[in-house]
């Protein structure tokens, strides 16, 4: 009983981590999307903005469930406190595009390897969100890789905001491997890898390695 | 999931009159209703939509529980959303697809 309690508790607070850097994320997009570098980059940011904020309440509501609340679900006016710094401190493309791509990733790694371990309660939250999450992977990714590819001093920034962001991400993954009870309930598989999932798909940006993990 | 029968036909076709506040598409032709279940004099509609970050839920979901309150011997009724399985254009009915054609929207 104590262990469950203990793996829901490890489950809300990931969630939460989630929709935190979702809701952080919908912000920066519209803030800095909204002077993107074409018009195409720009509606397309706006439009994913509207998706993340979405994935967030749909998260913050499931949260609200776990903790056993009932009724109405509360407005959400802010993040709790968890999302990682280089979303929160996206100021401009470079630093939006590197956020976006590698927090998004990390949380890809979590919510696939979730669908792995086929629990039926967080199957059947999680698959529209995470179909809905693939056009936002693939529009950061594309993005990513014009950046790296870029002249001037462009690659070399990007790369700086790409592997600040992308260490944070494997930081706080690294976390979420370590909780054991996340496996023992089912909610992870067991042994999940997911720093080692981060860095395959990192690793896919450019040639050379762009991203070097610590 | 669309398991219709005689008892809740009625509703289903008292669906029909609510529409997606996008397109002049009933939520049963957009293939958002998944299941109606009478307990008593209160309806249980399990339902979708077609995006997780749908502006109109709170919309749609008013519009919904007003018309079926208009049935005969509804008290209240509760409205469950799931996401799956996932919503995908597969679901729109063919009037729906009809209706998206003649407005120029694809439903492929």
């Amino acid at each position: 009983m104590e262990q469950r309690q203990s793996a829901v508790h490890s489950l809300i607070e990931l969630l939460e981590t989630i929709a935190d850097n979702k809701y952080v994320l919908g912000d920066r997009l519209v803030e800095v999307g909204v002077s993107g570098p074409n018009l195409e980059a720009t509606l397309a940011s706006i439009a994913m903005a509207q998706g993340e904020l979405g994935h967030a309440r749909l998260l913050y509501n499931w949260c609200f469930d776990l903790r056993g609340l009932k009724g109405k679900k509360p407005e959400i006016y802010g993040q709790t406190g968890k999302a990682l710094e280089s979303a929160v401190n996206v100021h401009n493309w470079i630093t939006l595009i590197a956020a976006l791509y590698a927090t998004n990733t990390a949380i890809d790694a979590v919510l696939q390897s979730a669908l792995d371990a086929n629990h039926p309660a967080i199957v059947s939250r999680i698959q529209k969100l995470i179909r809905e999450q693939q056009d936002h992977l693939v529009y950061a990714k594309h993005w990513a890789q014009q950046l790296a590819h870029e002249r001037g001093a462009v690659p070399h920034r990007f790369r700086e905001a790409l592997n600040a962001a992308a260490n944070e991400a494997a930081a706080w993954l690294k976390e979420v491997e370590s909780k054991e009870e996340l496996q023992q309930e089912g909610y992870l598989p067991n042994g999940v890898k997911l720093v080692e999932r981060l860095q395959q798909e990192l690793k896919t940006v450019a040639a050379e390695p762009f991203v070097q993990l610590k | 999931m669309d398991k219709r029968n005689t008892e809740t036909e009625k509703y289903w076709q008292a669906l029909k009159e609510v529409m997606d506040p996008e397109f002049p598409i009933s939520v049963v032709d957009m293939g958002l209703i998944y299941h109606i279940e009478k307990v008593d004099d209160e309806l249980h509609v399990t339902m979708t939509y077609t995006a997780v970050s749908c502006a109109c839920m709170e919309w749609i979901e008013q519009d919904i529980r007003d018309r079926l309150l208009k049935e005969k011997g509804v008290r209240d009724v509760h409205i469950h959303v799931v996401w799956d399985p996932p919503w995908t254009v597969d679901r729109i009915s063919p009037e729906g697809r009809e209706k998206l054609k003649y407005w120029g929207v694809s439903s492929t």
